[in-house]
């Protein structure tokens, strides 16, 4: 059979960078082609004082060669150098769980996951939780399982919550890039005191990286908005980023970067050793430095220009470097064709 | 097992007669949806579903919909299914599912396009060769795009609901046909290259993508065409992946999925039954309800099996 026009891409596939697709649905459908300049103008707005933009920002890369060394260790430096309060405080770790596949890095790594479980108790945290909410598998049973998190789980007594599954509760947004004015969320990410965002290493074939603010799509709902998460592609991945990212703000990131994926992510690229982790209190920083140590400039990243102007640091000058210089740990990555003008 | 996870099922409804997915949870429909069906068969479950059934019909919007959860009321043609589906079995409910199957059938559609795309596909059917890609079905939410599980859900209620009224003057049979057909076309459409299916994306920028046995079996059990080649297809790619599946979720489908289609599914049933003794499933009321139909499956118990 023939397909000419694929339904299945354009289905998940996401705004332009210029303008979304409800812009131009709604243009295209009322106004004819010509008002599409105008979506295209249309200037998104935040609520002042929602989210205050850190004066000066912070991020630490520490080298990790290898899953099997004492990543506790490294975590809980990288930690300490942020001097997080942590003591009697409820965390969500929020991971990257997609799907499994043997011989591939798509998820955070479940050593870095025990690890950290491990370095947030030590340090005096009220209770550990890890949640995701996968965007394409319903069957999270299994991933726990084929992904080899559940035994760090079990050994440390920690609970996994399949936010896909949770209770909701609808917030407003602080920003409309979007063009709605709210979304609903999982109840257990509203109710911890410390959200850890905890991405791997990603290219991203829509959206260029994902990584510490891509991952909180994880934070939405399926039961409200589908496997796939098709509202969010909807309405343009880049800006339900910045969306999510205005409304819960993840108080820190821990990027598993020891192996990233580099070419077609984040399902189906190719494993890149890099053998690092790094931390950060701002996640806008925090993806610009991995932006840059996988050679890529997150000035071209479309979530990051945006994000930039109200959200976090993105230039260098904004951005206390601890732990190793970039230039130190530069590897670079593959993208596919559509991405290669984010290369350095 | 059977017993315990009924017991588990009865101690966990909420006090309005629904359940959450896990214990203490706010009800959620399809949670509820499968629970109820995982009990009409089941001696202890009496006053239970009479909550249930109580709390269905109070939560019924005027339109005959559910919305996804209780902290929700945007009303979900996916979930509507699920409760049509369940509700199916008990009388006294026909006003019900009535409204239900007709909130599903005007939730049935295409997705959004451009005029300017729609005038290429209309240009485009001139060609003799030419399939039409966007065929209607149906979403997680409105106005996106349709998807392989809530079409499947809705293909499951609206051709069980066909069958219940085929008898009846104003059964609207004649109405939700060609809607059917058109569904289970999306379905064929959006499987994947070795058969089977995912969440509804057969491939992404030109590579293909791989199947999923929880989805597979999903959309196999809406289709129930054991002499469609595709479903034949799929059937073969799922009888190779549910080997390696370490979900009970899906191996509860897929054990349901292969009952449907007589096949074997008692390994599938006793691999599931290893995974509770491990995990006890993780305390998901989904699960735990799908692996009790999944076994009544095994004796020829199934709301989902189609007549003829």
């Amino acid at each position: 059979m023939n397909y000419p026009l694929s339904t299945h891409d354009s289905a998940l596939s996401t705004r332009s960078q210029e303008f979304s697709r409800r812009c131009f649905l709604k243009a295209a459908s009322t106004l004819g082609l010509v008002s599409l300049s105008s979506c295209a103008g249309r200037k998104p707005t935040w609520k002042k004082g929602g989210y205050r933009k850190p004066n000066q920002s912070q991020v630490a890369i520490l080298k990790a060669a290898s899953y099997d060394r004492d990543l506790t260790s490294v975590i809980l430096d990288g930690i300490k150098s942020f001097h997080l309060d942590v003591v009697g405080k409820r965390v969500l770790l929020k991971p990257n769980l997609v799907e499994y596949e043997r011989d591939t890095v798509i998820n955070t790594h479940p050593a870095v996951i025990g690890a950290a479980i491990e370095a947030f108790l030590k340090l005096g945290a009220k209770e550990v939780k890890v949640g995701e909410g996968p965007g394409h598998r319903r069957d999270t049973d299994g991933l726990l399982l084929a992904s080899g998190l559940y035994p760090f789980l079990k050994d440390t007594k920690t609970q996994f919550v399949d936010l896909n599954l949770d209770d909701i509760r609808r917030m407003p947004l602080q920003s409309d890039f979007m063009g709605i004015d709210s979304l609903y969320f999982a109840d257990t990410v509203l109710q911890s005191d410390l959200l850890v965002s905890m991405p791997k290493l990603k290219t991203h074939h829509w959206a260029g990286m994902t990584l510490s603010m891509k991952n909180l799509f994880g934070i939405v709902p399926g039961v409200k908005y589908g496997w796939p998460k098709n509202f969010l592609h909807w309405h343009g991945i880049n800006e339900s980023i910045v969306d999510i990212n205005s409304t819960i703000r993840s108080h820190f990131s821990i990027v598993d970067g020891i192996v990233g994926m580099e070419g077609n992510g984040p399902i189906q690229g190719t494993p890149k050793p890099v053998g690092v982790l790094v931390f950060g209190d701002d996640p806008v920083a925090v993806d610009a430095t991995c932006a840059r140590v996988v050679g890529l400039k997150p000035e071209r990243i479309d979530y990051l220009k945006s994000a930039k102007a109200f959200l976090g640091n993105l230039d260098p000058a904004g951005i206390r470097q601890l732990g190793e210089r970039v230039s130190q740990v530069v590897k670079p990555f593959e993208v596919i064709e559509s991405f290669r003008h984010l290369k350095i | 097992m059977r017993t315990q996870i009924i017991n588990f099922l009865l101690e966990q409804q909420n006090t309005d007669g629904s359940w959450g997915f896990s214990p203490g949870k706010a009800g959620a429909i399809e949670a509820t949806a499968y629970a109820l069906m995982s009990l009409t068969w089941e001696e202890p479950g009496r006053k239970a579903i009479e909550r249930t059934l109580e709390f269905l019909r109070k939560t019924q919007t005027a339109r005959g919909a559910w919305p996804v959860t209780t902290q929700d009321s945007e009303e979900a043609a996916w979930a509507t299914a699920l409760a049509g589906l369940a509700l199916l079995g008990f009388e006294g409910t026909d006003s019900m599912r009535s409204a239900a199957a007709q909130f599903v059938v005007d939730s049935f559609g295409r997705h959004p396009r451009p005029w300017v795309l729609r005038l290429a596909d209309w240009m485009r059917s001139f060609d003799a060769s030419y399939v039409e890609e966007n065929r209607g079905g149906w979403k997680w939410n409105p106005d996106t795009a349709n998807w392989v599980e809530p079409t499947s859900y809705a293909l499951m209620f609206l051709k069980k609901f066909q069958q219940s009224v085929a008898n009846s003057p104003a059964s609207g049979g004649s109405t939700m046909k060609p809607i059917i057909a058109e569904a289970e076309l999306l379905l064929y459409q959006r499987m994947c290259k070795e058969g089977g299916w995912n969440y509804g994306n057969a491939r992404v920028l030109g590579e293909e993508l791989r199947p999923y046995p929880l989805t597979t079996a999903v959309a196999l059990i809406a289709l129930q065409n054991a002499s469609n080649p595709e479903c034949q297809k799929s059937l073969g790619y799922l009888q190779r992946a549910v080997r390696e599946e370490r979900s009970a979720l899906a191996l509860c489908m897929v054990a349901h999925c292969f009952s449907l289609y007589g096949i074997q599914a008692e390994p599938w049933m006793q691999a599931a039954t290893v995974l509770y003794s491990e995990t006890q499933f993780f305390h998901n009321i989904k699960t735990s309800a799908l692996a009790v139909l999944a076994l009544q499956s095994l004796n020829g118990k199934s709301p989902f099996r189609l007549a003829g």
